[in-house]
């Protein structure tokens, strides 16, 4: 591996991998392509950052009581490298003056590499993965819109230059930032923009363990994947699944009518229909234990007011 | 010349004596001749002895007079009453060398005797013109009276005698102190509570030279103890007196040589006080007023707002005390707080070495004046310094060993000290009451350690799971070939 690899290896996780676990801004690298992603997965990777495998391992324990977790393996850092592309597919600065499909060919690229990376293949891959990703759906672009007396200008993911913001009184400058979710930072009008949201989905698929715990999302809509459907028949899948989606950041009530949706949807495949809806139901059931049980120690609590409080 | 007087003779030739019925020469008035002083003396103090003056003292009269040889004797008459007085008198006359007459007014003829059983006329009488012609068998003699000795200056002239048997034995007396000893005299009666009663007298000054009277303290005691009469006899200033009879007493120790009980010459209001030791009496015309010692003792006078029993009282009235310590036998247990004075402030520096954290944690302290307070709910006695207290009301505390008198209960103790909040109240072995601040206390962690110089480090802040940031994506420009790292 060329050294050029080593530090596109070492920003993809520093820069990407790290804030996606922890959360901040998120510094992508240039885009790696389906080559360079494949040629570098597929060897042995040693990341430089020491923080990275005690923050995978944080995220893993939220789920199950792991004193260890793997390395990412090749699909998980094909994954890392087709979330980078995917997000740079989105940079303004990728589309050229006389080039115009530079970010349709990149989104080709990502296509490539996911499809390289595919599914999980074991309980501790999808944990690996959930790990890694598992605030995807989390994930923000800050546009900013700067208007001043005679223009305006809109800045995608990147912060306006202190020209356009000088004098803000005298040129009456005006600075608007809206937070775009993931499934919105491509262009809507864009010709690649299709595909590019087909590959977002295709990530999360990648990742069913947090495909399932953010089945709420509005976009990508969530849709029962082989992936997820593998991972529930299993008792210990469906476990990390249940977990996941109880301690998700989406919301239960939410995740399980997503979920039941999406379940009613496999006309096609009644034994998959039928899989997915006795996980719904079981996460209902789930659901409801645990309200029912919260609403008994908040009746019990006054009896103990100073207990964990 | 005299001639006995016969069986039933009639007449006799001296003038104013007769015969009485039972046919004895007797006239009004009796009399006897002493040639000396103290030969009356003796008459009188054995017939005083013998039976009172009473009979005779109203009439008794005593002359000097002067024969023409000028001889000068002493001559005592009186009335003469009876032959039966004339032979009492005859008879101690007799034994004490005096010779008796009878008659009325000048001639006197010599009383019977057992010669002359009716007694002696004169053959013949003395032509003279003096005041007294007597007749005996051995003389006639006339005189001439050259003046006349009251019964009571002759008694005051004598002076008493030794006598040890008077020195002691119960009955009153009468005590003469000087001014400086009067008032202890007293007191110290009244002390013993010994029934005394006491008045002070005064005489003019002897000479011109004294502008002040003259005062003595005369006391008289009914019954004085045979235990103070030592005290009394021997005291330079106290005079001790026997009273022989009402208005007259003798020096303890003394006898006077007249029986005075038998001459009532003395006024029973006054008092004549006889000396021992040639001293001369001491006169007193009126007896003062005399009032009980315990009278003039220290008055025990109850306070103006102190209304009998019984009456409606307007104020009612105060029985307060003052608060005390007293030593208690109890074993000291208990002892909670310590009052480390700042003499022994380093011993306490070096016993906070030995402590562990725990001991520490539960110390709280107040610096004050008199020194530092240490409280320890668990136990002071770690501590082996200062004065300990232990609690007897949640907010009063007392030092061990002592209990508080009078034994009132720690609520009524604390009422008395005011019931002030918020501060803890020390009694002190003198009584003193400190009252200190609850918030004067302060941990002693905090109060024990100097300040120490320390380095600053900064620490590295831990990233919050409840904080977690939002994951955002910033893009930045990517150049004129964007993809050529893709090798497209």
């Amino acid at each position: 591996m060329s050294a050029l690899a080593q530090a596109a290896i070492d920003a993809v996780a520093g820069g990407v991998l790290e804030p996606l676990i922890t959360g901040g801004a998120l510094t992508l690298t240039a885009p790696i392509g389906d080559r360079a992603a494949l040629e570098t997965a597929g060897g042995v990777i040693v990341v430089a950052s020491a923080a990275l495998p005690a923050l995978r391992l944080r995220a893993a324990r939220r789920l199950a009581p792991v004193d260890e977790l793997p390395e990412p393996d090749e699909g998980e850092w094909l994954c890392a490298f087709a979330l980078n592309d995917l997000l740079q597919v989105t940079n303004p600065s990728l589309d050229g003056m006389f080039v115009h499909d530079r970010p349709a060919r990149l989104v080709t690229m990502v296509e490539a590499v996911l499809a390289r990376a595919g599914a999980p293949k074991t309980l501790g891959q999808a944990l690996s993965r959930h790990a890694t990703f598992g605030r995807l759906s989390e994930l923000v672009r800050i546009d900013t819109h700067v208007s001043w007396w005679v223009g305006e200008r809109d800045f995608q993911g990147a912060e306006p230059p202190g020209r356009l913001l000088a004098w803000p009184k005298a040129r009456r400058v005006r600075r608007e930032s809206t937070q775009v979710a993931l499934s919105q930072m491509a262009p809507a009008d864009a010709p690649w923009a299709p595909r590019w949201r087909a590959a977002v989905a295709r990530l999360f698929t990648a990742t069913p363990l947090s495909d399932l715990a953010s089945a709420s999302r509005a976009e990508p809509r969530f849709a029962w994947s082989q992936a997820a459907l593998e991972l529930i028949s299993l008792p210990a899948g469906r476990a990390l699944a249940l977990r996941a989606v109880e301690r998700g950041a989406g919301g239960a009530e939410a995740v399980i009518g997503a979920l039941r949706s999406a379940a009613e949807a496999l006309t096609v495949a009644p034994a998959a229909r039928a899989a997915a809806l006795s996980f719904v139901g079981e996460l209902g059931a789930l659901v409801a234990a645990r309200r029912e049980a919260s609403e008994s120690e908040r009746a019990v609590a006054p009896l103990a007011p100073s207990l964990g409080q | 010349m005299l001639e006995r007087v016969a069986v039933h003779q009639t007449r006799l030739r001296v003038p104013g004596v007769g015969l009485d019925a039972r046919g004895v020469a007797l006239g009004a008035r009796g009399l006897v001749l002493f040639p000396s002083l103290d030969r009356l003396i003796a008459f009188l103090a054995v017939y005083s002895g013998d039976q009172p003056l009473d009979a005779i003292v109203q009439s008794l009269r005593i002359a000097v007079v002067k024969s023409k040889l000028g001889t000068r004797e002493l001559t005592l008459s009186f009335d003469a009453g009876s032959s039966d007085r004339m032979d009492r008198v005859t008879g101690v006359a007799r034994l004490t060398g005096g010779f008796v007459f009878t008659g009325t007014s000048r001639h006197f003829v010599q009383y019977r005797d057992a010669a002359a059983p009716f007694g002696y006329d004169a053959s013949e009488l003395v032509p003279t013109d003096g005041a007294l012609a007597l007749y005996h068998q051995t003389f006639t003699q006339a005189y001439e009276e050259e003046r006349t000795v009251s019964l009571a200056s002759l008694l005051l002239r004598l002076s008493p005698e030794l006598d040890p048997a008077r020195a002691s034995g119960p009955g009153p007396l009468w005590v003469l102190a000087e001014p400086g000893l009067g008032p202890i005299v007293s007191a110290y009666l009244a002390r013993s509570s010994v029934e005394a009663s006491v008045g002070v007298v005064e005489f003019p000054p002897e000479t011109s030279f004294d502008d002040a009277p003259v005062r003595r303290f005369i006391l008289s005691v009914p019954e004085l103890p045979a235990r103070m009469l030592p005290t009394f006899s021997t005291t330079p200033g106290i005079t001790l007196f026997r009273p022989d009879a009402p208005g007259v007493a003798v020096e303890l120790g003394f006898r006077h040589p007249i029986t005075l009980r038998s001459c009532p010459v003395f006024e029973p209001s006054g008092l004549t006080l006889f000396f021992g030791r040639g001293r001369a009496p001491l006169v007193i015309e009126r007896v003062p007023a005399l009032g009980r010692v315990g009278s003039l003792g220290r008055a025990a006078l109850a306070p103006e707002g102190v209304v009998p029993i019984g009456r409606e009282a307007g104020v009612a009235s105060e029985l307060r005390v003052k608060l005390r310590l007293a030593p208690t036998l109890e074993v000291p247990t208990g002892a909670v707080a310590t009052l480390v004075p700042n003499h022994e402030l380093g011993m306490l520096r070096r016993l906070v070495y030995t402590l562990g954290p725990n001991v520490i944690g539960s110390i709280s302290v107040a610096v004050t004046e008199p020194g530092i307070f240490i409280h320890r709910e668990q136990g002071i006695e770690l501590l082996p310094v200062g004065m300990f207290f232990h609690r007897v009301h949640p907010s009063v505390y007392v030092p061990v060993g002592l209990r508080v008198v009078p034994a009132v209960g720690p609520d009524v103790l604390f009422a008395a000290l005011g019931a002030p909040s918020g501060k803890r109240v020390y009694l002190l072995p003198d009584a003193r009451a400190l009252a200190l601040d609850e918030a004067a206390f302060a941990p002693l962690e905090s109060a024990l350690l100097e300040a120490e110089r320390w380095a600053p480090l900064r620490a590295e802040a831990f990233a919050s799971p409840l904080a977690q940031e939002i994951p955002t994506v910033w893009l930045g420009e990517l150049g004129l070939r964007p993809l050529a790292g893709t090798g497209a």
